[in-house]
């Protein structure tokens, strides 16, 4: 046993300052001094023993700490006679851990700073690398961020800063650049569309039966939507997660974040089909019941002789046509996504072909002379010159009190026509109130059909002399009324149609010659300011040469070119419908409303009505123009919708007799008689994008698709069926 | 007064259940369209700063902020939460990124040195107790001293009164290298006793061949070996005590300084995502 080895006699103990910064040199070695280096770690240990004096001679004063007083004592001269070894004081363990922080802390401020403000920034600070997609963009950190290019004096701002911050979305915007006019709005829509929107699904949710979970988050976090600055790309678009990150994966919660009707899953809340996929009119109508339950049916009587095509023999009874019966004419596109209908030729022709081409017609009448009100044309002092006196031939109908759409068109370029046009509008009107003196009327209306004879004249005239111009530049006096890139094609396809037809050259030669014998001199005389008296031109009521089988001719009794379609996809009379639906105000309306199939084309009669527009569909534009569907669906890849649907992967699922099992028809074959009957609605132009032709078939039910789109079998993830990004 | 046992249970019990709010929250807003990293990130760097104030708190003695335990309570469960909001902002996978890599590396650093300083400093104590005289740190180079004199002085003792160099060479080929300073800190820190046992066994089987007085020299110097190691275990457990802060406390400074730069950065490249 050892005597213990601390000892707690304050002579004996010596007081520890761990706190402080320095300590003896000799504390190592265990002989370290009592007094200890001052702060600034400078050695103490002279003053140990300062001497004093007492009378006139020095005293040691020496503690007994340091060994009590000494037997030499201080030297005469008052300093001591011993000699005092200093130490070289060293830092405590306290004063070593400041001083490493110190320096780590130093390294780590100054580390950030060498690597934010180097060119290693970029590098060091990236979070992670980015999707293969975006790889090319990895070393310019300013082609995505805009704070990149700031200083990071403007990066603490932008933590201060509470306003939303878009700009790095433009960014993003400058690649993406197809996402429709409001990108940054939810699904790129603007506000009052989203709130309706908002509203419909509020109103078809089941009220109460939100989930917890959204019931809870709806309180804990706020509702994203900005409808005021938009959402931020990188709300969704998570990058910097790997090369391999999908970034356009969402949950089916974080999809519901913002919506007002909250459900479970697809097959458990998500509102029940709205008529999908018949959210619109089809653009190329179609009767499939008719079809398939009656026409199939008795083709023979259809069609005596013929056969029915191949595909379409297996029909079964009408209701669930075979799959090869469908594919017969709709196959999938390139994509896979649409069914397209493979075209008239292959799809239709072979029973409805002949329809178009028949020639017992007299064909449709596109340029005609009116023969309203001859009596006021052909009163005394009617200065009008030649005019033939017309009669309706081969039981055609009259071109009586109006002018043919193609004449609407040719003419909305002369002023005075429309002046004209404009005054008789008004003179019926007054007419009709009949408050006024008739033959007042009877003079203006005298007057103003003058002026209506002479710019139909001079279009004639216009029409046969403008030899100079090339041919699809004939026509260039209209641009000014028809302005778009597409409206100069379609001029430019209707003068070459005309002019480069020697049927229609041909044509107006003989109408000019038979009506107008001296137009020219005419034409002289009026731009002199002396217009020739009335002279009336009798044209033999069989005056018609009819040796043309397709094409132009010149109906002279009725005083109307009249025009022979040659086919399908006649391009002449596309373009004139076309250029027809740029002027819907200038066409006949009164006339298109009172006729038995009431066509917003009117008198093109029924070319338009009974043929053309009996399958293609008409929509009214937002401003005002009229557009044909000439065409089935057509998805466009710079276009996106709510819902998305690919065939493809379906058909492969689907056995034999299969197609109905989506598309089933409606029960009732009068179902889609009553669709047909009203062709008011069939015939008028569409400006409800919600008016539905289902072409006889019935609305497909969300039971067909949950069958299979559950999260156990193949998935049910909203960005399975639904788009975000919605734009044309 | 409520016993250490049910304080304990009582902070447990209050971690756990800020743990489980932390991750039903967590649950809740990943629900949504918005990042939850924005919400956790500041959370914790909030955590961060009041974990690091308490270093501050101890020199504000002077201030009544509460008692340093209560302060070190807080420390220590807080400390152990914002393990949890880390992981949750971090979304449970590891960072790719340089910065955000050695940001998460200062962040363990710190947190698994606080979690061993926090076990060193519940086992160390305790331990101190049972071996030796407990002494002051800052006395130990001092009592290594006065022990090496000590056995420095029997030996020359023994060359005076036996006339014989035994215990001398011994001392001089075994013994001196043992006396000069600290030794053994790492077997001490794990508690093994081997060089202990390994050095009296050295001298035991030198023992027969020394007479009656210099057996009783090397009683007195088994006795001063046994004292040295003693105070060789005191310097290595109270050693350990101090320095693990070495690491905790310099790594905390960096660790808030990269967090700072940290929380700039996103917030200014977030790109409207917050």
């Amino acid at each position: 046993m050892i005597d213990p080895l601390q000892e707690f006699d304050f002579r004996e103990s010596n007081y520890e300052r761990p706190n402080q910064e320095w300590e003896c040199g000799w504390t190592a070695q265990g002989e370290s001094c009592h007094i200890g280096p001052d702060c600034s770690g400078t050695c103490q240990a002279h003053r140990e023993c300062v001497p004093y004096k007492d009378g006139d001679r020095y005293k040691c004063a020496r503690p007994k700490n340091f060994g009590g007083r000494c037997d030499l004592g201080p030297r005469p001269d008052g300093n001591c006679s011993q000699r005092v070894v200093e130490c070289q004081p060293v830092r405590t363990l306290r004063n070593r851990r400041k001083l490493f922080t110190f320096t780590v802390a130093v390294l780590a401020l100054g580390s950030c700073l060498i690597m934010f403000g180097g060119s290693w920034g970029n590098s060091f600070s990236s979070p992670g690398e980015l999707t293969l997609q975006h790889r090319p963009k990895s070393k310019e950190c300013a082609s995505c961020h805009t704070a990149a290019n700031g200083t990071f004096a403007q990066w603490v701002g932008a933590v201060m800063d509470s306003k939303p911050k878009s700009h790095d979305s433009q960014q993003c915007l400058k690649c993406h650049d197809k996402l429709g006019s409001q990108p940054l709005m939810a699904h790129g829509m603007d506000a009052e569309h989203l709130k309706s929107m908002r509203q419909k699904m509020r109103d078809a949710s089941e009220p109460g039966k939100q989930p917890f979970v959204y019931a809870l988050l709806d309180k804990a976090a706020r509702n994203p939507l900005d409808e005021k600055n938009g959402l931020a790309c990188a709300l969704c678009h998570q990058e910097h997660r790997g090369q391999k990150f999908d970034l356009t994966q969402m949950s089916n919660v974080q999809c519901q974040s913002c919506h007002s009707a909250k459900f479970h899953s697809f097959s458990d809340g998500h509102p029940e089909f709205d008529g999908f996929p018949y959210q619109r009119r089809s653009r190329l109508y179609f009767d499939h019941v008719t079809h398939f339950q009656v026409h199939f049916k008795s083709f023979e009587r259809v069609k005596p002789g013929a056969i029915l095509p191949r595909g379409l023999r297996d029909y079964g009874d009408g209701a669930n046509p075979s799959a090869q019966s469908c594919r017969s004419c709709h196959q999938p596109d390139s994509s896979g996504r649409m069914m397209p209908i493979r075209g008239f030729e292959h799809s239709c022709a072979a029973c409805h072909g002949a329809e178009i081409e028949e020639d017992d017609l007299p064909g449709v009448q596109l340029l005609a002379l009116p023969m309203q009100d001859s009596k006021l044309l052909t009163a005394d002092g009617a200065t009008i010159g030649q005019w033939p006196t017309l009669t309706a031939a081969n039981g055609a109908k009259s071109n009586e009190n109006s002018v043919l759409p193609l004449m609407e068109i040719l003419l909305s370029a002369d002023r005075d026509y429309l002046k004209a046009r404009k005054d008789l509008i008004e003179l019926r009107k007054r007419r009709q109130n009949g408050s006024e003196n008739p033959d007042d009327l009877n003079a203006q209306q005298a007057d103003a059909l003058q002026r209506k004879v002479w710019s139909i004249k001079r279009l004639i005239h216009r029409l046969g002399t403008s030899n100079e111009l090339a041919n699809e530049k004939r026509l260039n006096y209209l641009k000014p009324i028809f302005k778009s890139d597409g409206d100069a094609a379609l001029l430019q396809t209707l003068s070459a149609s005309l002019f480069r037809d020697p049927t229609f050259v041909n044509a107006l030669k003989t109408a000019q010659t038979s009506w107008f014998s001296n137009l020219d001199q005419e034409i002289g005389l009026l731009q002199e300011g002396n217009p020739p008296k009335h002279e009336p031109i009798v044209v033999p009521p069989d005056a018609t040469p009819n040796d043309s089988s397709s094409g132009w001719y010149a109906s002279l009794p009725d005083g109307a070119l009249r025009y022979r379609v040659t086919g399908h996809s006649d391009r002449l009379v596309r373009a004139i419908l076309d250029l027809a639906g740029r002027v819907p105000h200038l066409l006949d309306t009164a006339a298109a409303k009172s006729a038995a199939r009431p066509s917003p084309f009117g008198e093109l009669g029924p070319t338009a009505s009974f043929r053309c527009l009996g399958c293609h569909t008409v929509d009214k534009q937002d401003d005002g123009r009229l557009e044909i569907n000439w065409v089935g669906r057509h998805v466009s890849p710079d276009s996106q919708s709510f819902t998305k649907f690919s065939h493809a992967p379906h058909l492969t699922l689907l056995s034999k007799n299969n197609c109905s099992k989506c598309h089933s028809q409606q029960k009732d074959i009068n179902f889609a008689r009553a669709e047909f009957v009203n062709y008011r609605e069939m015939f008028a132009a569409n400006t409800d994008p919600h008016s539905a032709l289902t072409s006889g078939f019935a609305p497909i039910s969300k039971k067909t698709c949950t069958e299979c789109h559950t999260s156990q079998r193949v998935g049910d993830s909203c960005l399975k069926c639904h788009n975000y990004h919605v734009f044309k | 007064m409520r016993s250490l046992a049910a304080r304990r249970w009582c902070s447990l019990g209050v971690f756990a259940l800020l743990a489980a709010v932390i991750l039903a929250l967590y649950a809740i807003l990943s629900f949504s369209i918005h990042p939850t990293s924005f919400a956790s990130g500041w959370t914790l760097w909030g955590l961060i700063l009041a974990l690091a104030a308490y270093n501050v708190r101890k020199r504000l003695t002077f201030l009544p902020l509460g008692s340093s335990s209560r302060w070190l309570q807080v420390h220590i469960y807080g400390g152990l939460l914002s393990f949890v909001l880390f992981i949750v902002h971090a979304e449970f996978r590891v960072p790719n990124g340089p910065f955000e890599l050695s940001l998460t590396l200062l962040y363990f650093i710190v947190f698994f040195s606080g979690l061993g300083g926090l076990a060193i400093s519940r086992a160390i104590p305790a331990r101190l107790t049972t071996r030796g005289e407990e002494v002051l740190f800052e006395r130990i180079p001092k009592f290594t001293k006065r022990i090496r004199d000590d056995v420095e002085n029997i030996v020359l003792g023994c060359i005076s009164e036996t006339q014989t160099t035994a215990i001398p060479e011994f001392y001089v080929e075994h013994l001196k290298h043992f006396f000069d300073g600290p030794k053994h800190f790492w077997q001490h820190l794990f508690q093994s006793s081997r060089p202990r046992n390994d050095l009296l066994a050295e001298i035991r089987s030198h023992e027969r061949f020394l007479n009656k007085n210099e057996r009783a020299a090397v009683q007195r110097i088994v006795d001063l070996i046994c004292a040295k190691d003693d105070l060789d275990h005191q310097y290595a457990l109270q050693w350990t005590l101090k320095v693990w802060l070495f690491a905790h406390i310099p790594f905390t400074y960096a660790l808030v300084i990269f967090s700072v730069f940290h929380l700039v950065l996103v917030h200014a490249f977030a790109g409207g995502a917050e």
